[in-house]
């Protein structure tokens, strides 16, 4: 049984995270030199569209890979290489330590089994207590989660029970063992609107309550907007900018965070025309030389379709990927816009 | 009918009393159907040249009021009608022949284009059946229509798979087109697209329904979205219509419940506005279509539900403004003791 | 930022079609090839029969019965001058040329009957299929009850009734099939028929009969290829059962089946002669299986 050893603040650190998958072409790059942590309490939103590797980069951390992908770098969870763990560690630390919820609650639950024992069984995995203590508890989770009857729930299937109510089942087998960790998977993309400010809602009150961080990882800028301290943003693989949620907003520094920004529709903006990116996403295996996103970049100088980008970090501390984001005025663009 | 200042208006589609029920063996049971009611007497109106939005969650039937419009679904009750003529009376045969007036464009999750067929041969179908035109020409209008959603005549030698999602629905777009026809139903066009993707799409949407006067309705989950590109907006909830009105006023001073907690479900980008607005949480699951609560449909959710509520069903009421909304907070106003359609209007701290 | 409606750039690099990356995931299946190059070397050799054969294959030489594999046999001994490379059978006919010509009829009565089973079944399975309602559940039952009879009494009885013979054959092996076809054609269209690909085609307004044949029909192809490839195996030991009970291909008339029957009668003092038809039928059979099995993987790969 490991036990991860937090004396320090960092819960989770990534370094020079690389992913490769085969493929009948030969080798794509999933992730590349991803670098990251997260503090403990904290809650960090990693945000990006389809091909940044938000999901993937959480699947590596709960080293759920598929077996031929080829890894490299590190994942420090208190004071443990995640990526050195044998396989017997590894299933440990995940549940107990880091909990993970999914996008798809339906396709995560077993079919056959009832919620109360799905729950149970994740904490019996995990702590050598009894059977019935194990259900007590279960039910307990329940009853956090704002479930009603949650005697008589625990004892239903996963397909009696809808979408939201399924995601609430989710996150009580999640945290069930009281992770230091949660790692949510787009949680709320499949639900209603309305559900999805309910489950909102539960995971920042056990967040406050618990003091447990998270890692949120959505392509919806809005919703890390008061939940998140810190915003990650993934493009193509690569991590392009990394800053504090309250300025991020206001003053993105890579061209890429201010698209998506500007591109989701706010009140204020009735008329005229939606700003948007041009192009579409780069599809893994055919990524652009240079600058991963200098054909969609309005910005695009020669070098950037040449060079390859580094990260920099700004002296207040944030960290982009784009050698133009001291010059370009990108805040005051969104100030324009917006007004 | 709408009175303009040049007078009548003629819809170029209209909806009346249109109720559709689904049936289903009963789950609890041996015996017995399970009776859906996915639209219950549904009468809106869209007129030439303008957006109606259609919002709500699922099991509010918007989908379901899409696919009747175009006849993919028959109704149960009522009537449908395209520019004046009652098209649930028409037999197949001529129904078929109508459609190319009634065009959709659907959400493309699993792909509404044949990966076998070129994007051109794609675009030349609606026009083999629908028009007189011949090969050449046809082929001249396909060009036409490529360079319309912004793609280039190179992408009529793709298939389908070799293009992006976001190009994919431009051919969709240009399909409908293609026969330009009076109404257009787009049903979740840009919800499986990639943020980035979105506004692209949703520009071209705007951009051609203002050039090419072709009434939309436009069914979306994103009341953002909506707000940005339609002239009216309804509200639908478990198959009712319980708000309609200009897109303005239904999102900035949203008169029912449901409608302001589905605004205030959305997230908004910014955070020092999001961190100070009034968040409205509804308690509850949404209903399903088989169970649709008594009197008010909404009340087990409402937070300000009264005892009328949950007896007798709200009828639409008008206001001055155009906008109707179904509540008894506004049809009895301020006569009911308790929470009145005063209390909902402080509620409004946007 | 951009804004406004923005001209696509034309995609750069050659997107190499799906025809051609399932040709290659095939390709890499080194069984499957090999599988393939087999029933390429089987139908060819059936096809030029006359051209290969050495011997008319029913000329009988009664003095030359039973010669070994490999066995020469020169004038005046023998009426059929020349090598036997298979030997010859009881009434002294060559093997080898018999083998060639029967190939032609095995393969002619085996695909024959999967094709004339697919035949019938795609209008049935695409109208049941895609129409749903009354004619559906007719034509199930009346597959079910088709389905009901053993197969090989099911075979047997229709080749009984109707008189043995190849073309009976390919009928009874065809009846056979067909039921089997049409459910596989069926549930691939309702599949289909609830797609978004369906929704809009009809909200376009294409009639049904386009629908099935330009929407559905090919992309229902690649499994129905798999279940052929698959089927001809099995039509071509069912041949080779029916000629071999005397109920379908009837000697003098060679087949493998008809061939085995001979030399199964007389298999105690002549083991080897049941040999080259066995053979045939197991590579066949066999080619058939693994090419079908590598058809799968290839179509089933590449979405």
């Amino acid at each position: 049984m490991m036990t991860s050893n937090l004396s320090g603040r960092k819960l989770l650190k990534i370094e020079n995270l690389t992913l490769k998958l085969p493929t009948e072409k030969g080798w794509i790059q999933i992730l590349e030199d991803v670098n990251f942590g997260i503090d403990k309490g904290e809650v960090l939103g990693l945000a990006g569209e389809s091909g940044s590797g938000k999901s993937l980069t959480a699947l590596a951390i709960m080293n759920l890979l598929p077996r031929n992908a080829q890894v490299s770098g590190s994942i420090e969870f208190g004071g443990l290489n995640l990526l050195e763990l044998s396989t017997k560690d590894m299933r440990s630390i995940r549940g107990r330590e880091i909990g993970m919820v999914f996008q798809e609650p339906m396709s995560s639950l077993h079919p056959s089994w009832t919620v109360g024992e799905q729950i149970s069984e994740v904490i019996r995995t995990h702590e050598k207590v009894s059977r019935k203590a194990a259900w007590s508890r279960s039910v307990q989770m329940l009853a956090l989660m704002d479930i009603p009857n949650p005697a008589e729930r625990a004892k239903q299937y996963a397909f009696q029970f809808s979408g939201g109510m399924q995601q609430r089942v989710m996150m009580a087998i999640a945290l069930s063992c009281n992770p230091k960790l949660l790692i949510a998977d787009e949680p709320t993309t499949a639900l209603d609107a309305t559900i999805q400010a309910q489950i909102m809602e539960i995971i920042q009150s056990m967040q406050k309550e618990r003091e447990m961080a998270i890692l949120f990882i959505t392509h919806d800028l809005g919703v890390l907007a008061s939940l998140a301290q810190r915003i990650l943003i993934m493009y193509a693989g690569q991590l392009i900018e990394l800053a504090d949620a309250s300025v991020i907003f206001d003053d993105p520094l890579h061209p890429y965070t201010q698209g998506l920004i500007l591109s989701a529709p706010h009140p204020g903006m009735k008329g005229g025309k939606l700003p948007s990116i041009k192009g579409d996403p780069p599809r893994l295996g055919r990524l652009p030389s240079g600058c991963r996103f200098h054909p969609r970049c309005e910005f695009a100088l020669e070098i950037c379709k040449v060079e390859a980008i580094p990260v920099t970090q700004t002296p207040d501390g944030r960290t982009v990927r784009c050698i133009r984001s001291d010059e370009l005025m990108l805040g005051k663009q969104i100030e324009v816009a917006v007004s | 009918m709408e009175v303009t200042d040049s007078g009548l208006r003629e819809p170029a589609m209209q909806l009346k009393n249109v109720r559709k029920e689904f049936y289903s063996r009963k789950s609890n049971a041996i015996r017995g159907v399970d009776v859906a009611v996915a639209v219950d007497d549904v009468s809106l109106e869209i007129y030439p040249g303008e957006s109606l939005g259609l919002v709500g969650e699922s099991g509010s039937g918007k989908s379901t009021v899409g696919r009747l419009m175009l006849r993919l679904l028959e109704p149960t009750n009522g009537q449908i009608y395209l520019s004046g003529n009652d098209i649930t009376k028409l037999n197949r045969r001529k129904m078929r022949r109508l459609r190319g007036q009634v065009q959709a464009v659907f959400q493309d999750i699993s792909g509404s284009l044949n990966p076998k067929i070129t994007i051109g041969k794609l675009l030349a179908e609606p026009l083999e059946f629908h028009s007189t035109l011949n090969k050449s020409q046809r082929e001249i209008r396909v060009r036409e229509l490529i360079e319309l959603v912004g793609l280039s005549v190179h992408h009529l030698a793709r298939y389908p798979y070799e293009l992006s999602g976001g190009q994919r629905q431009r051919v969709s777009i240009a399909r409908a087109l293609a026969t330009q026809p009076k109404v257009l139903v787009l049903d979740e066009p840009v919800s499986a697209l990639d943020v980035s993707t979105q506004s692209q799409v949703v520009n071209l949407l705007q951009e051609l329904q203002e050039r090419l006067k072709v009434a939309c309705l436009f069914i979306a989950h994103d009341l953002f979205i909506v707000h940005h590109v339609c002239n009216r907006i309804a509200v639908m909830y478990l198959g009712s219509i319980i708000e309609i009105g200009s897109a303005e006023q239904v999102y900035s001073s949203p008169r029912h419940p449901y409608t302001q907690a589905l605004i205030s479900a959305i997230p908004h980008p910014n955070p020092t506005i999001e961190l100070n607005r009034k968040r409205i949480v509804l308690e509850g699951e949404i209903p399903t279509p088989t169970n649709i609560p008594s009197g008010c449909r909404f009340h087990t959710r409402c937070p300000y539900v009264m005892d009328i509520c949950k007896t007798v069903e709200p009828t639409l009421k008008e206001y001055e403004d155009g906008g109707r909304v179904a509540c008894h907070l506004h049809i009895e106003g301020p006569k009911l003791g308790g929470k009145s359609v005063d209390s909902l209007r402080d509620s409004l701290a946007k | 930022m951009t804004l406004g409606v923005v001209i696509q750039e034309p995609i750069i690099e050659e997107y190499e079609r799906l025809g051609g990356r399932r040709l290659r995931a095939f390709m890499r299946n080194r069984p499957a090839v090999i599988a393939v190059a087999v029933l390429a070397f089987i139908i060819l050799s059936a096809v030029f029969a006359s051209l290969i054969a050495p011997f008319d294959p029913s000329e009988i030489d009664l003095m030359n019965a039973f010669a070994k594999l490999g066995s020469h046999c020169s004038a005046p001994d023998c009426q059929l001058v020349g090598s036997h490379l298979l030997g010859t059978d009881n009434l002294g006919r060559d093997v080898f040329s018999r083998l060639l010509f029967a190939t032609r009829i095995s393969l002619f009565v085996g695909f024959g009957a999967v094709v004339a089973a697919l035949t019938l079944a795609l209008p049935f399975g695409l109208i049941a299929g895609y129409l749903g309602g009354k004619l559906d559940w007719l034509i199930m039952r009346i597959i079910d009850i088709i389905l009901s009879i053993p197969p090989l009494i099911l075979v047997f009885a229709i080749a009984g009734v109707l008189g043995a013979s190849m073309k009976n054959a390919i009928i009874a092996l065809g009846i056979f099939f067909t039921p089997l076809f049409i459910r596989l054609i069926r549930s691939e269209v309702v599949n289909l028929r609830n797609s978004q690909l369906v929704e809009t085609e009809r909200a376009i307004g294409v009639p049904d009969r386009y629908i099935l044949v330009r929407h559905i029909l090919p992309n229902i192809a690649s499994p129905l290829i798999v279940q052929v490839s698959l089927s001809a195996g099995t039509a071509i030991l069912a041949e080779a059962s029916l000629s071999f009970l005397g109920l379908g291909v009837q000697p003098p008339s060679a087949s493998w089946g008809t061939m085995l029957q001979n030399a199964f009668e007389r298999i105690v003092q002549h083991w080897w002669m049941i040999l080259p038809s066995s053979m045939a039928i197991a590579m066949t059979v066999f080619a058939l299986n693994v090419a079908g099995d590598g058809l799968r993987d290839a179509l089933g790969k590449v979405r």
